[in-house]
């Protein structure tokens, strides 16, 4: 406490000088003092602080739920009046103002150089601001990290994994921008925007969609497993995943531009945060605890019209194939005033155009498909983070075969990976792909889409693959006899809404046993049924 | 909504975990105000019941009402009237205990002045008062465990679930937790606790259920279930002022529901078959016959006994 307080105390002494200063003179502080020594350190001293964010964050952020898990305080706070969007938000700010902490320690260090000249004060505060959305962001997957972990140690492990890639890239640009280039990324941010607004406000989008989608993953994993009290966080995640389509579809036109590495590599990485929660959820197995039945107990109506967002059977699947669906518009953008631009090569915009529709349909057939795979895993019982993965796998392995075969054969046009003719649509060659100038000679080993005739090997690969599952998986829930899309009967019947009139009956013991409970407990049963019906 | 006193009511219940049915088809009800024992070995299902009471699991089938209010579709409400102890009681790092108890007060949405006496209120009934300032993490097990139970408290529920409280306790806080029980059962809570060993806190339950691989092979009151046990039959020894000699056999068998068990010089253990309140034919036909009572007592058949007969598998 009381180092807080002297920390607080040189902060504002030194701030308020600074200000002093900078109104006498009327000029920059660094106009008085500034040296180039000073400038560096201020930049090592922002590099030193992104390391040690991204370095230790992720390891606190990742272990928030698993360690109250562990030491069982969780369960305990679940049974108070806090609902799961309130404790997941509390362990966001509580992780936020952490990090904000670890900040503050650093600034009288920091507000102290700047009087010695280096950067400008508010441009150091506007530098701040970045570290701050750097936390959160990190703070928000991180809960999620830590909601999906079950156990203490794994989450341990599982969270910097998370983090690994994405932490490896902001350290390497960090390390750019302050050490080689000795500039703050808020500088870099607005050349960005200057340059490229709508790339920038994407990747503003990216973040902000990853955060937001990572807390309201969170916040579902937390809820009960109902479907009707999970409703709102399914419907905002749609409207997330509506989100990033409409960013979609306003941004397509200028990959037309095709400006190289970074336009694919955020179109990866959009992929790759379509997958993750998508497929975990159509691998989530039909354990609907009370699904549409209560809801169409209650609200008959809404039931009919929500019914795609509740989970449970097939409904998985639909709904987040019905989220996949958002991003077709994107695939039929006509970017006529791209093309009447003078300056642009017209037969490398028109097969930029194709080649952009192309990618979208075959991404979104292949992601349908591995929908499919890990819907059926989880009707056959695996849980939902190994439907996913065993899904992501098998559709790699049947790719690699397929390569295999092909090579053997020489068949032209069969689904494959092969670097120099390969098929976009697996995640193999996105990531290879991508941030590549040469993505669109690859997408070239098919027809288009849009050529009179043509077929798509890789498409058919596909979509027979997406009803071969679809069909397994229903065979699958109709043998288990679990729902399927089943609106008030079947659907989870066994589970007692109403309390029935008999009194308890224990049952082999020969202890408190009423011959007549039986009978009792059927009949009760079916009177439930027979009001459902009557509102259905 | 419910129709008898019953507070919680359990029909049907099963949970299972993968290939183990750790609840299997579990039946019973508790009344309201009573203390009641949840009792079983090891693994027995306890904890995964009293979880879905306690609205933390979803059950596979059936379906558990507190207050009449089914724990799938109304569990915010059931929140607001239900204290749980977890089997182990975790606590925050760094805080104190009065910190730990405003923070659950916090959660429980107890601001202000309020807060204040509520925090009180439950430091006097736990007599947490000389601990306030000691951190959560310096506290004994027993201390802790009042400190959790303080916090079941602080929204003052109609029902405590309490899951093992009386485990890894020494005698002497055991002893304590036992009065403090009894003290929130005079004022009209219902304690829904569990153990695996039921001398522990049986003594002051006022029915029990008795849990043994996911199945309840008794509930009832503690008298229903010795006299269930004893199908029926109690034993009482007696002793009589002088030696009886062999007249005592011919005399009582003609009495419908006697049974003479053995006879040691002034002493005799009999069985009684049917209603114990009519066992005073047997006193009024000593004592017609002048033989002069010296002492009786009933024959208690131990719980533990009951407890190891029943999850040994004689019952099932
Ligand atoms: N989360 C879980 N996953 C798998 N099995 C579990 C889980 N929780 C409990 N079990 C199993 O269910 C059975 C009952 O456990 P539990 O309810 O904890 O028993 P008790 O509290 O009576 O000791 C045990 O066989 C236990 O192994
Ligand atoms: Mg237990």
């Amino acid at each position: 406490m009381v180092i807080q307080i002297i920390y607080l105390v040189i902060v504002g002494f030194v701030l308020s000088l600074n200000i002093l200063d900078w109104k006498a003179t009327n000029s920059r502080p660094d106009a008085l003092w500034s040296t180039v020594s000073t400038t560096e350190l201020v930049y090592v001293y922002l590099f030193m602080q992104t390391l040690a964010l991204c370095v230790i964050f992720p390891f606190l952020a990742g272990s928030t739920i698993s360690r109250e898990r562990s030491e069982k305080t969780w369960a305990l706070l679940r049974t108070t009046s806090m609902t799961p969007g309130e404790l997941i938000r509390g362990k966001f700010f509580a992780l936020l103002s952490q990090g904000v902490f670890i900040l503050l320690i650093s600034a009288p260090l920091l507000v102290m150089m700047t009087l010695l000249g280096g950067v400008a004060l508010e441009n150091l505060l506007l530098e701040y601001l970045v570290h701050v959305v750097v936390i959160a962001w990190i703070s928000a997957v991180g809960v999620l990290s830590s909601a999906i972990t079950k156990k203490g140690a794994a989450s341990y492990i599982s969270t910097p994994l998370f983090f690994f890639f994405p932490m490896l890239a902001a350290l390497n640009g960090a390390g750019f921008t302050y050490l080689s280039e000795k500039k703050t990324i808020t500088s870099q941010l607005i050349n960005f925007h200057a340059s490229e607004p709508k790339a920038f406000y994407l990747t503003i989008s990216v973040i902000f969609i990853s955060g937001l989608g990572s807390l309201l993953g969170a916040i579902h994993l937390t809820s009960p497993k109902n479907s009707v009290r999970s409703l709102p966080t399914r419907i905002g995640i749609f409207m997330l995943y509506g989100y990033a389509a409409i960013w979609f579809f306003v941004y397509a036109p200028s990959l037309l531009n095709m400006g190289g590495d970074r336009d694919f590599l955020i179109l990866a990485f959009f992929a790759g945060i379509l997958l993750v929660p998508l497929l975990r959820i159509a691998g989530a197995g039909p354990e609907v605890p009370l699904g549409i039945r209560q809801l169409g107990r209650d609200k008959p109506i809404a039931s009919r019209l929500l019914v795609l967002f509740t989970p449970g059977g097939i409904r998985n699947l639909l709904f987040c194939v019905l989220i996949i669906l958002l991003f077709i518009p994107a695939g039929m953008v006509e970017v006529g005033g791209t093309l009447n631009d003078p300056n642009i090569d017209l037969v490398t915009a028109t097969a930029g155009v194709d080649f952009l529709r192309d990618l979208y349909f075959s991404v979104l057939f292949w992601l349908a498909s591995l929908m499919a795979l890990a819907w059926f895993l989880g009707q056959c019982g695996c849980g939902s983070i190994l439907s996913a993965s065993l899904a992501f796998t098998t559709h790699l392995v049947a790719v690699l075969v397929l390569t295999v075969l092909k090579m053997r054969w020489g068949i032209q046009g069969w689904p494959a990976y092969e670097p120099g003719l390969g098929m976009i649509s697996t995640p193999f060659n996105l990531i290879q792909t991508s941030g590549s100038y040469g993505a669109i000679n690859f997408q070239r080993g098919f027809p288009s889409y849009f050529e009179a005739g043509a077929v798509r090997v890789d498409t058919i690969f596909n979509i027979a693959t997406f009803v071969l599952f679809t069909v397994l998986g229903c065979g699958v829930s109709l043998v288990k006899k679990m729902p399927l899309i089943a609106v008030y009967s079947g659907d989870d019947g066994k589970l007692l809404l109403d309390l029935p009139d008999t009194a308890p009956v224990l049952d082999d013991s020969g202890i408190e046993i009423d011959p007549s409970g039986a009978d009792d407990s059927e009949s009760g049963s079916d009177s439930q049924v027979e009001t459902s019906k009557d509102e259905a | 909504m419910s129709l008898s006193g019953a507070i919680l009511q359990v029909r049907n219940l099963s949970v299972s975990f993968g290939k183990i049915k750790a609840v299997n088809n579990v039946n019973f009800d508790v009344e309201r105000g009573v203390i009641h024992g949840f009792i079983g070995p090891n693994g027995a299902g306890k904890t995964t019941t009293i979880r879905v009471i306690s609205t933390l699991q979803v059950p596979d089938e059936g379906g558990v009402w507190v207050n009449g209010q089914n724990v799938l579709t109304q569990p915010d409400s059931i929140r607001m009237n239900l204290g749980y102890m977890p089997d182990h009681v975790g606590v925050y790092a760094g805080l104190s205990v009065h910190e730990y108890l405003e923070f659950f007060a916090m959660t429980r949405r107890i601001y202000g002045a309020k807060k204040a006496s509520v925090i009180a209120d439950v430091v006097e009934l736990t007599d947490l008062g000389d601990l306030l300032d000691r951190e959560v993490e310096s506290l004994s097990k027993g201390m802790r465990q009042r400190m959790c139970l303080a916090q079941t408290l602080l929204h003052e529920p109609d029902l405590l679930i309490l899951d093992e409280p009386a485990s890894g306790l020494d005698p002497r806080a055991r002893i304590e937790f036992r009065d403090l029980i009894l003290e929130l059962r005079r004022l009209g809570k219902t304690v829904f606790l569990s153990s695996h060993i039921l001398s522990e806190l049986s003594p002051i339950c006022d029915s029990v259920s008795i849990i043994e691989k996911g199945r309840v092979v008794a509930h009832g009151s503690i008298d229903e279930i010795q006299t269930l046990m004893s199908q029926g039959k109690t034993s009482f020894d007696v002793t009589l002022l002088k030696d009886p000699g062999n007249e005592l056999e011919p005399l009582l068998s003609q009495l419908p529901g006697f049974m003479l068990v053995m006879i040691q010089g002034k002493k005799f253990r009999f069985e009684w078959t049917g209603d114990v309140e009519e066992v005073s034919k047997v006193w009024e036909l000593l004592s017609t016959n002048g033989f002069v009572i010296s002492g009786i007592s009933k024959k208690e058949d131990n719980l533990e006994n009951i407890f190891m007969s029943l999850t040994t598998g004689e019952v099932q």
